[in-house]
């Protein structure tokens, strides 16, 4: 192999396949990216209508292949198209909120596990979990469900912030592009979120 | 001298890296003599990482990728 990033020939093959039009490099792209967008759409709009915003990504996304200039990977300039079709539909859904106004309260939950010294409550002691391991807090249906509801229920901003960071695995520098906020306001957003995720599965080793 | 609610604030961003060396020092100090919030930040280790996982093991269906693909040369036959 004489290429020294094999991943970027990769994808400037497969983006000048997409533009001709080839069938089967578009079911490449989907199975490969309709995960990552339809997690980030849902973060921003809901569910129900995550579906159409994808939908509609993609034809924007095949369009405007042509002008894709490979200044950030090919993942983050399709969510920063994600996150502009979610949040105009947002506006034109409900005209009175944006998604700048979803960030969810300040509060981060954790006001009463500590005295006025800073030390733990006794009401709040943290106890050890029965598993640490990702594969075996997932193992059990029901906590997986538990996680998965509540991801779900975060505030739009805050579960975009997870999203982005804890599943898709960005940078921060790519996140405060897409979701257009500064780094301090994401390391915020992902305080408030995990610690709210966090919350789910220590309620649930407690049961 | 960080308190343990100091410490939970900071978690977040020392397990993104995001402290300022000084106060991520403080941190792992704190840490080094206090089992509750060693046990916190494990925890929250824990659950950024099931999170991922939880990503890893999503899917698109195929007849989702059979519809997206229909979609696709439907629109982009149209306007040549
Ligand atoms: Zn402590």
């Amino acid at each position: 192999m004489s290429s020294a990033n094999p991943t970027k020939v990769d994808e400037s093959q497969l983006i000048a396949r997409l533009i001709a039009g080839d069938e089967d490099s578009y079911r490449a792209i989907v199975r490969q990216y309709h995960p990552s967008m339809h997690a980030f759409a849902r973060a921003i709009i809901g569910e129900s209508l995550a579906d159409e915003v994808v939908q509609e990504t993609w034809i924007s996304v095949i369009k405007a292949l042509p002008q894709f200039e490979a200044r950030s990977s090919l993942k983050t300039w399709i969510l920063r198209i994600v996150s502009n079709t979610a949040k105009n539909r947002l506006r034109k859904e409900s005209r009175l909120v944006s998604f700048e106004d979803l960030g969810g309260a300040a509060d981060d939950g954790q006001g009463d596990w500590f005295d006025t010294h800073g030390h733990w409550q006794a009401s709040h002691m943290v106890y050890a979990w029965h598993h640490v391991l990702p594969e075996d807090i997932l193992g059990s249906d029901q906590l997986r469900q538990q996680l998965q509801t509540a991801l779900a229920a975060l505030p739009p901003q805050q579960q975009a912030a997870v999203v982005l960071r804890d599943m898709e695995g960005l940078e921060f520098e790519e996140i405060c592009k897409i979701l257009e906020v500064s780094e301090s306001n994401v390391r915020v957003l992902l305080h408030r979120g995990r610690t709210k995720l966090r919350t789910v599965i220590d309620t649930y080793n407690r049961m | 001298m960080l308190s343990c609610k100091d410490v939970t604030e900071k978690s977040s961003d020392y397990l993104d890296h995001k402290l300022p060396l000084l106060t991520r020092l403080s941190v792992r100090v704190h840490l080094f003599v206090c089992v509750r919030c060693r046990t916190y930040v494990k925890q929250l280790r824990a659950t950024v990482a099931s999170v991922g996982l939880l990503r890893n093991q999503a899917s698109v269906s195929e007849e989702v990728v059979e519809t997206m693909v229909t979609a696709l040369q439907k629109d982009t036959s149209k306007d040549p």
